[in-house]
Order: structure tokens, then sequence, then C-alpha cells
């Protein structure tokens, strides 16, 4: 671990790095005192994100997950450890899928996949009121948002934005199969320009949606092809590149 | 106990109400309910021989309520607000740490992964199967690239003073017309409408219905 303590970050992108590293982030200008010997303006605030599986410590970033280093240089850079794993662990800001497990008063209890259940309010609806209340059963899917969520607290789901719309948000329709598969799968598809999600979008129309919890539904016009897409997208853990084109050709000659 | 009672209280200043209250109290109360009394109103008062003066004085507890505050003097009325002052700054207690000097940082935690790879919105359609979802995914995925565009913007927004120069030029004019007057500007709005006239007929004459030739 000595070894270790004290790379540079840089270094170490693209690599493994296991929890407890601890990663030297280059000397920042504004911390240095050049700025105010020189009298120069300000520089505009270049802040450097440090994602999941990082932590800040006085060296400079502390490993606690592992998993290969990442980074991104945009708007000051960020680095963040990208890990495979199941268990989710809601965090703030991130949208997921919910089962309706139990309706106690004001709130829906929502199994979300983490260590404790969400809560939902009934207010937390598009156009919900006292008077009038969303129409939500037991073992309905929901798809929403965190907005609160840390290691102390009940997690916390609302279904509208920031402008009380729902854009999205809400019970997701009848029908449909949902599965769950690793999240890193998740973040695959939901990257910009996803091979997988390009070549399934032209075999049938469909629909889906994408938990970060790792949850996964999809429907399409008959049962058989929402089989299909389920089957791929859970073999695409497991397939490379390669497998998939060959796999996509086979349906695309049926 | 029980006479001493009575001399106490015809020592003690009252104000009128109680004056005419405390016989009547004493009356009808039985001495084992005078200790309750006392401490019901804060009512504990001191004997002659402990004060060494003629006047009793009143109790603390008393003088702070309500109906008392009338009969104060200032004086008093100062005591015991600072009195109530360190009272309750006795009852605030803080934690005695010396004060930690946090180093503003340059690094932010972000614990999604939403924002580190920017990813997509999660609702997806495809091939016209909910219209809704596939506008709503273009108008949520295409938050991200408004930025980057607008970024872009900012970086090209020095002009060339060349091209500020040939820009204002064309300006002079159209900026003109607002600052002229009244009747300049109907002059040259005539001008123009004289233009519209003209050519208005061969506008006209090119939409006429051509009688096809037998």
């Amino acid at each position: 671990m000595a070894a270790r303590g004290g790379v540079a970050v840089e270094e170490r992108v693209g690599q493994v790095v296991l929890p407890g590293d601890v990663l030297v982030v280059p000397a920042h200008p504004d911390e240095d005192g050049e700025r105010l010997r020189l009298g120069a303006p300000p520089a505009p605030h270049t802040r450097l994100l440090c994602g999941p599986g990082l932590r800040r410590c006085d060296a400079g970033l502390l490993v606690t997950k592992c998993g290969l280093l990442r980074h991104r240089q945009a708007a000051g850079g960020a680095y963040w450890v990208d890990s495979q794993q199941k268990r989710y662990v809601p965090i703030k800001g991130d949208h997921a899928i919910g089962i309706v497990t139990a309706k106690a008063g004001d709130v829906f209890k929502l199994d979300v996949g983490g260590s404790e259940q969400a809560s939902l309010s009934y207010l937390a609806f598009e156009g919900a009121t006292k008077r009038n209340r969303p129409n939500v059963q037991v073992g309905d899917l929901i798809y929403g948002q965190f907005v609160v969520a840390n290691k102390d607290m009940e997690p916390e789901m609302v279904c509208v934005d920031s402008s009380g719309r729902s854009s999205g948000m809400g019970i997701i329709g009848q029908d449909g199969f949902l599965f769950k598969v690793s999240l890193g799968l998740i973040r695959k598809l939901l990257a910009p320009k996803s091979e997988i999600i390009q070549e399934l979008s032209q075999l049938y129309p469909f629909e889906m949606v994408l938990g970060m919890n790792g949850r996964i539904w999809v429907k399409a016009r008959t049962v058989q092809q929402t089989l299909i897409i389920v089957n791929i997208l859970e073999a695409c853990e497991y397939m490379t590149a390669e497998q998939r084109k060959q796999a996509f050709a086979k349906l695309s000659g049926n | 106990m029980e006479a001493c009672h009575c001399s106490w209280a015809r020592r003690v200043e009252l104000n009128r109400r109680h004056r005419l209250l405390l016989p009547l109290l004493f009356r009808y109360m039985r001495p084992r309910h005078y200790a309750s009394l006392g401490i019901r109103c804060g009512l504990v008062v001191m004997p002659v021989a402990m004060t060494g003066e003629a006047k009793m004085k009143l109790s603390r507890n008393l003088l702070r309520m309500k109906f008392m505050q009338k009969g104060l003097d200032a004086k008093t009325k100062k005591e015991l607000e600072e009195e109530e002052k360190k009272v309750i700054s006795d009852e605030h207690w803080y934690l005695d740490v010396p004060v930690k000097k946090a180093k503003e940082s340059f690094i932010i935690e972000e614990q999604s992964f939403v924002v580190c790879e920017e990813l997509l919105y999660g609702r997806m359609s495809f091939n016209g199967f909910n219209p809704e979802i596939e506008k709503l995914m273009i108008q949520m995925n295409s938050k991200n690239k408004k930025e980057e565009i607008e970024v872009d913007d900012k970086m090209e927004a020095d002009v060339s003073d060349a091209e500020m120069a040939r820009r204002y030029e064309t300006l002079v004019g159209t900026v003109g017309k607002k600052f002229m007057r009244r009747r300049d500007q109907r002059v040259l709005m005539d001008e123009e409408n004289c233009e519209n006239i003209e050519i208005r007929p061969s506008k006209k004459a090119k939409k006429k219905f051509l009688k096809p030739r037998d």
C-alpha cells in the first residue's frame, strides 16, 4: 500500500485502483500565492469533480471502491471509479424505478433495491393536491428521482421536477416487463450514443425505462418482441461487441 | 409559624389589589395552605430581624410578574433585567473547541454517475412506439448539448475591429431612424410606400388567372 500511496492522479487513469489508495491532485493555481503576488484577476472557477468511488482527503483523493479510474476533461475535469456492482445505494438526483410496497397514510413506501425502502409523498406527483390524490396501488412501478439520499436518513423520492412538471416521471404504464441488470450495464446503456441502444432501436418499435438502480422496464407491441429485447439486454452483459453484432444480424435476418 | 405569618403579611408592601385580597385569603385558608401560596407566587417574605429594616422586601419572583411591573421604580427594574440576562446567558451552552479554519477546497464531491459520465435520461421510446416519450427524449437529452453550444458562443464572442466597423455601418441607418423626428420619419415611410406601390401591380399581374387557349 505504501508504494501506492501518493501517486499522481493522471498516471493512474484507466488503471485499476483499490480502496485505500491515495491519489495526489496537481496543485491548483489558486492555492499558491502567485496570483496574489502578480495581482492578476482571479481565474474563472475551475473545480475538480470527484465522482463516485473517490473521496476528498488532505493529500488529494482517497479511493473507496475498486475499479478502473476514469477521467473526463471538461469544466475543470472529473475523476471517478468505474466499478462493477449489483447493490444499489441511493444517490441524490438519480432516477430510479421503485415498486410500491405499502400505502402508509401520506406516503408510499417504495422498494428501490437499496438497504432501506424509499418514501414517496402522495403530493409529489404532477397535479396532485390534498383532495386530488394520485391513483397508486401496491405493486405499481414508479419512476422517480431521489431528493433525499444519505447514509443517515430514509431516502425520499419525488415524481416532479423543480418546476412541478412530471417530465416522464410517475407511474409506469400497464403491461411491460421488469427485470434487473448490473449497475454497470445500466450506465453502458445510458451513455450518450450507446451502441447497444442504437442497434436495438433498429429492431422493433418499443419503449424502455432505465433506472439507475439496475431495473429496466421494457414494453413492445407483442409479448414475444418484449421478451426478445429483454433477452438481448440481459445477454449484453456478457457479450463482446462482436458477439452482439452477430446476434443482431441473426435477429434482423429472421 | 402560624402567628408569624400574619405579622409578616401586614408588614409586606403590596400594591392595592393585594392589600384588598390578603385579609380574605388569611381568613379562609388553613395554615397548611400558606406554604403552597408562598411557593406559587414566589411570596418568600423575609422577617424583620433578618433584613434589619423596617420595610419588607418582595421576592424577585413576585416582582417579575406582570401585574407587579407597574409599580416598580427604574432601579429595581434594571436590576431585574440584568439578572434575567445573566440567567439566560448562563443557560446557553457551547463547545469549548478552537475554531477550525476550513481551507476552501477546489474539489467537489459528487456521488452520482449521471454528472460524471453525462448519462442520458432513462425513459426511451423508439420507432414511434410512444410519441410523447420520444418528444421528451429529445427535450431532456438536448439539455447537455445546449450548454456546449452556449460555451462555444462565448468563445467566439470576440469580434474583430474590422467586422465591428462593417456591422456598425449598416446599423447607423436603422438605429438612426429611431431617433429621427416624427416628420422626417413620415417622409421616409411615404417613400417606402411609394416603392411598394410601384411593385404591387406587377405582383397582381403575375397572379392573374390565365385562361387556357383552345
